[in-house]
């Protein structure tokens, strides 16, 4: 079967379970409808992620170069190209969902002085407005890009890579901020009396880590094959694996400064955020993450060998996208479930149903392109035309 | 082991020179391939490969920075739970005597601290450094040029197959600028 | 020394421009040479200027000597600070000076392990720089402390009074983290320094002078064997010191956040902190080694190429600090707080005001420059530019520092904070006791690193040669 065969396969078979999935999940919609826009906004959170954590990186690789962005740059951008299904994905929410999971939106909300201060900000037109114009200019860089990268596939010419250096570097400013208030429209103000001031950062870094660990196991799947067996040596993972054990760290750094600071501060306005999340059956959650996010993917990541090696990489990169997901329920439910840990069985097809329709997009977009960039400068190797378009 | 006859009269090794790294790199392979162990390769700057090429792989440092490291870190935690929960437990506006949070900044510290010392102190112990007198030294051109410009390779005397006559020779054959016998 | 060689110190260099980071037509014997000519010139040949600068920096040093003698004799009350402006001067320059000091580890720890070629030629300058800022840091929190010759209290030891101090603190943690960072920045500067100490000492004439050096070279031989295991060891600190430079500035932002203070406690804090150390201290690298490369025709060594992408880190981390003040100040509004909202309002507007938009000008707006490559590239406006950002930088911790404390819950307890005379004497001491080291360092270290130079040049020649298949590294 040749590899564009094994596409359509994948691609089709994603579809039919995303489609499946989020059937399913309708079901629950007539059945308590506050339920299943909460398992449905963390899928969308953990599917999004890696839309966004591709745009995030493929800015930063335009920005500050390196031979490790080269090969994966084909994944991130595919990625980006999903915005347009995210968004599809998000209309729900954004149309029936707001009142139903946010707080502020509810009627109690008329006699909470803080919230009704914060009303500027925090109101539903107000909220579609700003997703609306997050999507667009994500949307923008995303398509200039995209027509830069194609531009450079045919003509080859080497100044494009400057010009996307350039559209990059203040794409990456705007992208930074606008993602920092999508983190806080979205997710932070599930609970609208809490802030933070280092939230966007954090979650975004966790986003890219997520995206990150994606692009290594899509790497490794491809790497036997053409036009990547050509092109890939244990350096490339080496530096993947290296920029997953930073992200890992980053992530690690920005949780325990948050953590670290509202314990010591102990104030009222800011503790209930970790008080929900270490009591009634999270804090099991939350030691999990603790270790199994960080210390050892840390101690593992560590070692020199492993990230050489790109099978143990694979296996490594699988289980950081899966604590990924554990670490994105832990941050999202709780704000919805006082103080009682369960898992909805919504909870586990939601992501199956968006992940399988994101998949499949994603695959869509991938095979529209030669996997590698024909003429990245980056790669060392440039693979000839024919070999590296045997997909279209 | 048993000195050899050269060891005994004085002679610590046989040494070339040479203009530039490739060709010492092709001595020193050169040599191991040849049969000889005891020898060192000295240079201006670190080149790659060469200390593979003249059989030296491992160099248990990063095995001193773990246990370094693990003590460290053992010991700053141990430190300050020791204080605030046994020698001096006083409620401290109402957190826990174990408030382990607080610890993680000072338990990364003594991490850091130890695992750099035993990394610097364990480099400097296992190549045998400071070391006020050393034979190479003895030969002029090596301590004009050995840290500047120059690249030596020294086969020494204690090496089994060491023949003064022949590892002479054999290194005359490797096109150095210079072969000299080096005196203890 | 011959007199052409003489002459040939006094040539002026061409900076061969941004693609390049060592000019043409250098050798390993040439460019240990250039550098190590710099220290073993003959006393005479030393550059008026040289005189002239270290004459200046003692003399400001002075006030240091002056200012902190009649500080002993009388007690903290010398200083402006008064209640609830209990943190003045003192806190301000000590964040000031440890910031500067994160530099230098960072080019020489970060850019190591990002295989970044331009760290080599300023790594060593930016570690010097690093130790000695450290040192001004260090001072200051002891001569805050009222009983200075008590200092070891702070230290956890066994006592008659059976006391220990309150881990609980950041206070604590910062003696932990600042007295780590002092001896991990000395062990990585003098690790770096002994190959290069073992060329001085080949390379010196007179006896002493060999002397000298080769007590501190350790008699260090360039053996490969003990090339491997310093390679190895030089990582390994490389990657501790990586985490480390950045919880030493994590560990200073906790002395502001971990308490309650609107103003301080916020959990930006630590990047922002982190990312405005690096930001001042490459500013203060390019205001050091702006001058020291004209002083010393070392244009073909630091050449445009390393001014170039010092500005682009400056203009990075600028931005970084932007996006905390930017989220400090949405945060203050969004948090619905009065206090948080007061505090912002109030230090914008309030008696401190000027120090704020002084500090958005010279930290967030006159950078944006930089933006341009003709800016970049131009040495007197960089050289200003750095200033400036030096200044911003201060001004920084000042206004965190005395807006956040001057104002407190009850007006009935607010305050003002003058800095006096002793103040400003005790700061420019430092400045000028910092310079004096850093004018000494120059004179009589390699202040640049050769053995890495010769790698550079090394890696050059093999540039186009195919390189061998990478493969599991052994002995690791």
């Amino acid at each position: 079967m040749t590899l564009a065969e094994q596409f359509k396969r994948i691609q089709r078979m994603a579809a039919i379970v995303g489609v499946l999935g989020l059937a399913l999940c309708l079901i629950e919609l007539f059945v308590d409808r506050a339920q299943f826009f909460q398992s449905y906004l963390f899928a969308f959170i953990f599917w999004n992620g890696l839309t966004v954590g591709s745009l995030a990186v493929y800015l930063l690789h335009n920005v500050v170069g390196g031979n490790w962005g080269a090969v994966i740059r084909r994944f991130v951008e595919a990625g980006a190209r999903t915005l347009p299904l995210t968004f599809v994905l998000l209309l729900p929410i954004l149309l029936f969902g707001i009142p139903l999971i946010y707080s502020w939106a509810q009627p109690e909300a008329a006699h909470d002085a803080n919230i009704q201060f914060k009303s500027p900000y925090l109101n539903i037109p107000g909220f579609i407005m700003r997703a609306v114009v997050y999507f667009l200019i994500w949307g923008f860089y995303t398509y200039r890009l995209t027509r830069l990268s194609d531009a450079q596939d045919r003509t080859g010419d080497p100044m494009i890579q400057e010009r996307m250096r350039r559209l990059s570097t203040f794409g990456l400013l705007i992208f930074v901020l606008t993602a920092t208030f999508a983190f806080i429209d979205w997710i932070m103000s599930l609970e609208p009396h809490w802030y933070s001031t280092i939230y966007g950062a954090m979650f975004l870094v966790g986003q890219m880590l997520e995206t990150l660990a994606f692009c290594i196991i899509l790497l490794v799947l491809f790497s036997k094959r053409k036009p990547f067996v050509q092109v890939l040596n244990y350096q490339h993972f080496h530096d993947l694996g290296n920029l997953m054990l930073a992200f890992t760290m980053l992530w690690a750094y920005t949780s325990l400064s948050q953590f670290l600071i509202i314990w010591a501060g102990n104030l009222p306005e800011e503790i209930p955020w970790y008080i929900r999340r270490f009591t009634g059956g999270w804090g099991y959650l939350g030691w999990f993450i603790g270790v199994f996010h960080f210390c050892v993917p840390f101690v593992i990541l560590l070692m020199r060998f492993v990230k050489k090696n790109p099978n143990l990489l694979y296996k490594v990169a699988i289980y950081m996208f899966f604590v990924r997901f554990i670490d994105i329920f832990w941050i999202v439910e709780p704000a919805l479930r006082q103080r009682r840990f369960y898992v909805h069985w919504m909870d586990i097809v939601a992501p199956i149903g968006v992940g399988g329709v994101w998949i499949a997009f994603f695959l869509w977009q991938l095979s529209s392109r030669p996997l590698l960039p024909l003429h990245d400068a980056r790669l060392g190797y440039l693979p000839l035309e024919t070999e590296a378009a045997e997909l279209t | 082991m048993a000195d050899s006859f050269w060891d005994r009269h004085g002679l610590y090794g046989v040494m070339a020179e040479f203009a530039e790294p490739e060709e010492l790199l092709a001595a020193a392979e050169k040599a191991y391939g040849f049969g000889y162990r005891k020898m060192d390769a000295y240079t201006p700057l670190p080149i790659e490969g060469l200390s593979d090429a003249i059989g030296f792989t491992r160099t248990f440092v990063s095995t001193f920075v773990l246990i370094g490291g693990s003590l460290g870190c053992m010991g700053g935690f141990g430190l300050l739970y020791w204080i605030t929960k046994i020698a001096y437990a006083h409620n401290v506006a109402g957190r826990p005597f174990n408030s382990w949070p607080a610890y993680i900044p000072v338990t990364f510290e003594c991490t850091v601290l130890l695992a750099s010392l035993t990394a610097v102190i364990g480099m400097f112990a296992l190549n045998g450094l400071p070391q006020p007198y050393h034979p190479v030294f003895n030969n002029p051109e090596f301590s004009a040029r050995a840290s500047i410009d120059r690249f030596f390779l020294c086969i020494e005397a204690t090496d089994p197959s060491f023949d003064l006559v022949k590892t002479k020779a054999f290194l005359a054959e490797q096109n150095p600028l210079e072969v000299a016998e080096i005196e203890k | 020394m011959k007199v052409e060689e003489l002459e040939a110190l006094e040539k002026p260099a061409i900076d061969p421009g941004t693609d390049h980071i060592v000019g043409p037509g250098f050798t390993n014997a040439t460019v240990t040479d250039k550098i190590a000519n710099v220290a073993l010139r003959p006393f005479r040949s030393t550059p008026m200027v040289w005189f002239l600068g270290i004459g200046i920096a003692f003399m400001l040093m002075q006030g240091l000597l002056i200012g902190s003698a009649w500080l002993f004799y009388k007690g903290v009350g010398v200083w402006g600070v008064v209640i609830p402006v209990a943190w003045g001067f003192a806190i301000v320059n000590f964040v000031w000076w440890i910031g500067i000091g994160h530099a230098g580890t960072l080019i020489s720890a970060i850019l190591l392990l990002l295989k970044q070629d331009w760290r080599t030629s300023i790594n060593r300058f930016a570690e010097a720089m690093t130790l000695f800022a450290v040192a001004q840091a260090g001072m200051f929190p002891i001569l805050h402390l009222g009983r200075p010759w008590l200092f070891y209290w702070l230290m956890p030891y066994p006592n008659s009074m059976w006391l220990w101090p309150q881990p609980r603190s950041p206070l604590i943690w910062d003696v932990f983290a600042v007295s780590t960072y002092a001896t991990v920045s000395l062990l990585f500067w003098y690790v770096g320094l002994v190959p290069d100490l073992a060329s001085m000492r080949d390379r010196a004439t007179k006896l002493w002078q060999k002397r000298a050096y080769g007590l501190f070279a350790l008699g260090w031989r360039g053996s490969t064997k003990h090339w491997t295991r310093y390679q190895m060891a030089y990582l390994l600190l490389a990657g501790l010191a990586t985490p480390l430079v950045i919880s030493v500035h994590t560990v200073v932002s906790f002395d502001f956040a971990i308490s309650i203070l609107p103003g301080w406690h916020t959990t930006i804090f630590p990047p922002y902190f982190v990312a405005g150390a690096i930001y001042s201290g490459f500013a203060m690298v390019l205001t050091l080694a702006i001058p020291t490369r004209k002083l010393f025709h070392l244009e073909d060594i630091i050449t445009s190429r390393h001014l170039d992408s010092m500005a682009k880190v400056m203009l990075g981390t600028g931005l970084i600090v932007a996006y905390g003040y930017m989220m400090e100040a949405f945060m203050a509004w969004y948090s619905g707080q009065f206090y948080e909202r007061f505090m912002y309002l109030n230090r914008a507007t309030g008696p401190y005001g000027w120090s704020y938009l002084m500090l958005i000008a010279c930290n967030i707006a006159i950078p944006q420059l930089l933006w341009l490559r003709s800016v970049r590239l131009n040495v007197p406006i960089l050289f200003m530019l750095s200033l400036v950002i030096n200044v911003g930088m201060w001004l920084e911790r000042f206004v965190i520092v005395i807006t956040s404390l001057h104002r407190d819950w009850l007006p009935s307890s607010w305050g003002e904070y003058h800095p006096t005379e002793f103040d400003w004497m005790i700061f420019a001491g430092t400045i000028g006791f910092f310079l004096t080291l850093m004018f000494l360092f120059v004179r009589i270290l390699p202040a640049i690193s050769i053995f890495e130079m010769r790698e550079v040049l090394h890696h050059i020649k093999h540039r186009h040669e195919p390189q061998p298949a990478p493969g599991p590294a052994h002995g690791d």
